[in-house]
């Protein structure tokens, strides 16, 4: 079954015109076919992609401002596992405190947001869809932005965040839904509107906030952070990560599909009404629970499936697992520069586009955009 | 051409038919004292310009260095983003005469201040021109000053009110705070034309301080501590003070002879992790407390700071953590208190140089003297220490 899936994929109409109208460089077959091969990732590049995503993790846990040797972060490792007191009680809290639960953090942030925002690619057949498309990262903003003015604790910002992206994303359906049928476009036309609205109210809750004191929080909260993470809070918004991004990854195959046209998809014998909304509300829950978690991190949505396709090309049955190795070991090397490269911490959505758009930039000139 | 004089006549008109409206509101009711009631009788001995109006205005020079052209006699001022106004009332020994607007946050700061007993109606001015920290300027002239005082360094505030044609000068508010006062004071007398009013008081001010730095610059390199200043806690971080050049942070560093950890930065303030602060693990923690933040020593020692496991540092652990006090105003920000504040930084960092300093009873004669205020002992002794019941 997955097998014919794929051959018609490889047929779609707009792969032949693309093809027609350029002259396809020699180089983009090769790199795929180096990379994987009837339609399964060669082993090596797994096993690459996953000592990549170790390695950085490696890195993130040994990198930091506060320098601790390697033994001494064993031994608060090993001290902390047998239970009993840190004899380095710095090295420890820096440890548990901080460099563990953001490297956790960072993998399956990076994770979820790229399968969703490869997801949200493939079922709006559109390149520049990314996680944030249905207004669910807007909403959630709105969520949290209330009750950090009301001075709630972290955890209870992270889960009135959540609770608005899920508003958000039941709006924007309710939006879309017309005469009980929901097309793409009503779909993609309701985020937009649902993420205007919520934008307008962010912008004035910014406003009512004490310029001193409320208004920088609110301000950094949404340029993300990963600082106020614990293992309680990554508990919290976990589930919803791992959920959504485990059910896209089992319905990687079904995605070709989808990016087809309805009555394609159709003729390929899936039942669209369920596939598609069971694709979007597991993109839209990774969202929103990343948002909830640590803000708005733009980029790794729409640039790591990206990078997936120049690697492998339009399979998503390939794009999805690389997507997913690929953003977390992403994520973790942002979030371990927003914490070491200066004294102040630097937001992730900065390092993301300011560090993602030119390496976005180098891999279309080289590219020449053939992959989409 | 002709589109931009008809806008300047409608713009003339709409200015005028404000401040009719606006002599009329203030002509009911409100028989505040105008700031130079007693300094009219010098006008125009000085710097007064002829002018097409004959000597009803002068030329001053600001903190921007922009060359103001201000009225001969001022009544009523407004305030817009500069924490000038327990200067003002310094400089008018204990009075607020003529404030008719301020931003909302500068009011809002001084609640708890001693500002709102020694002045309080100046908790009643008008805010509507600036609640959210951005200026309607045509509220503002509705309002009726004769200058606006504003941040010599924001411009674009400047260019704002100076549309409507509101005269505005400019107080700068970078370097050392025991110096930042002074040009306030001198500032203020240039415009209200009472060159040499706040001498004496400056004297007694600069006599204070060059003491405190004397006892201060006795404390070998070797021994000077280092100190972190927190400014507010943010999602499982603390913004703490940078190290900008001029910024009050540095400043105090420099004259009170204490290393700022965040000295290598160039920022106002800095949002930092843990790991950074264990890096720097300072002997002291100051922390800007009531008026400035939320943030007092209290939630630091008690390691009450969600998200961020401060138990482990040295001041913690040591007790060494202290709110910046709030007296006059903030004391860490400029401010005429700065002369106190000095010694209440030496006194507490370097208790040894400092055990034959008083402050409260310094604190009671200063007030006596500034702002011509009684402060008790027992205010006084909140004021220097407000966590004293914390250690």
């Amino acid at each position: 079954m997955p097998t014919s899936v794929e051959a018609r994929t490889e047929m779609t109409p707009s792969c032949r015109r693309e093809s027609a109208g350029r002259a396809a460089p020699a180089a983009r077959p090769t790199l795929s076919d180096a990379l994987a091969r009837g339609g399964k990732l060669r082993p090596w590049f797994v096993a690459f992609l996953w000592i990549l995503l170790v390695a950085c993790a490696l890195v993130s846990v040994l990198a930091g401002r506060y320098s601790i040797s390697v033994p001494e972060l064993l031994r608060a490792f090993s001290e902390y596992l047998s239970g009993g007191e840190f004899s380095d009680p710095k090295s420890g809290s820096v440890l548990w405190g901080v460099r563990l639960p953001r490297t956790v953090l960072a993998i399956f942030v990076g994770a979820g947001l790229a399968v969703a925002g490869a997801a949200f690619q493939s079922v709006f057949s559109n390149p520049l869809a990314t996680p944030d498309t249905l207004g669910v990262a807007a909403g959630t903003s709105v969520g949290a932005v209330l009750a950090l003015l009301m001075n709630w604790s972290l955890i209870g910002v992270q889960i009135l965040a959540l609770v608005f992206g899920l508003i958000a994303m039941m709006v924007t359906a309710g939006i879309a839904r017309h005469r009980g049928r929901t097309s793409i476009v009503m779909l993609v036309l309701a985020g937009v509107i649902v993420s205007a609205i919520a934008n307008a109210v962010i912008s004035l809750l910014k406003l009512t906030a004490d310029p001193t004191s409320k208004l920088p929080e609110i301000t950094y909260w949404l340029m993300g952070s990963m600082a106020g993470v614990s293992f309680g809070s990554i508990a919290l918004g976990l589930p919803l990560i791992v959920a959504g991004s485990l059910a896209i990854y089992v319905l990687r195959w079904r995605l070709n599909v989808l990016a087809l046209s309805e009555d394609e998809s159709r003729a390929a014998g899936l039942n669209l009404r369920v596939l598609r909304p069971a694709v979007i509300v597991a993109a839209t829950l990774v969202t929103a629970s990343v948002v909830s978690m640590c803000g708005q991190v733009g980029w790794i949505g729409l640039l790591v499936p990206h990078c997936a396709r120049m690697l492998v090309g339009n399979n998503n049955r390939l794009v999805i697992p690389v997507s997913l190795l690929l953003g977390a070991s992403m994520m973790v090397v942002i979030d371990t520069l927003a914490r070491t490269i200066t004294a102040s911490e630097v937001p992730i959505s900065v390092l993301t586009a300011l560090l993602g758009a030119p390496f976005f930039i180098v891999l279309l000139r080289r590219t020449g955009g053939n992959w989409a | 051409m002709k589109q931009t004089s008809l806008s300047r006549a409608l713009v003339g008109m709409v200015a005028a038919s404000a401040l009719a409206l606006s002599a009329c509101s203030s002509g009911n009711g409100s028989t505040q004292e105008s700031p130079s009631g007693a300094a009219s009788t010098d006008a125009g001995t000085s710097t007064s310009q002829p002018s097409e109006q004959g000597s009803s205005t002068r030329t001053i020079t600001d903190h921007s260095d922009a060359q103001v052209v201000i009225p001969s006699e001022i009544n009523n001022v407004a305030f817009q983003q500069i924490p000038l106004i327990a200067t003002y009332i310094s400089y008018f020994d204990g009075k607020a005469p003529g404030i008719v607007a301020a931003n909302a946050s500068q009011i809002n700061m001084m609640d708890q201040t001693i500002l709102a007993d020694i002045a309080p109606e100046v908790l009643d001015v008008d805010t509507s021109f600036d609640d959210q920290g951005t200026i309607n300027a045509e509220t503002l002239l509705g309002t009726g000053p004769d200058v606006v005082f504003n941040n010599a360094r924001n411009s674009e505030a400047r260019s704002t009110m100076e549309a409507v044609g509101l005269p505005v000068i400019g107080f700068d508010t970078m370097g050392a705070p025991t110096d930042t006062y002074v040009r306030w004071f001198k500032l203020l007398e240039d415009v209200f034309n009472e060159p040499g009013k706040t001498d004496d008081k400056l004297a007694y001010g600069q006599e204070l301080v060059d003491d405190a730095e004397e006892r201060a610059a006795r404390v070998p390199e070797d021994q000077k501590l280092s100190v972190m200043v927190v400014m507010q806690a943010n999602q499982g971080m603390l913004v703490v003070a940078g190290g900008m050049d001029g910024w009050f942070t540095e400043e105090w560093a420099r004259t009170m002879n204490f290393v700022n950890v965040t000295k290598d930065s160039e920022e106002g303030s800095m949002p930092v992790n843990l790991e950074q602060i264990l890096e720097w693990d300072p002997d002291v923690i100051l922390v800007t407390g009531v008026g400035m933040s939320s943030m007092t020593a209290e939630e630091i020692l008690g390691n009450e700071v969600e998200g961020i496991d401060l138990s482990s540092l040295r001041a913690v652990q040591n007790g060494d953590v202290y709110s910046t006090q709030l007296g006059m105003w903030n004391w860490f920000t400029p401010g005429p208190d700065a002369p106190v504040v000095a010694n209440w930084i030496g006194k507490t960092l370097y208790p040894d140089e400092f055990a034959d300093v008083d402050l409260v009873s310094m604190t009671q004669d200063y007030y006596k003297k500034m702002y011509k205020y009684d402060v008790d002992e027992d205010r006084a002794a909140t004021i220097v220490d407000p966590d004293a019941n914390l250690r």
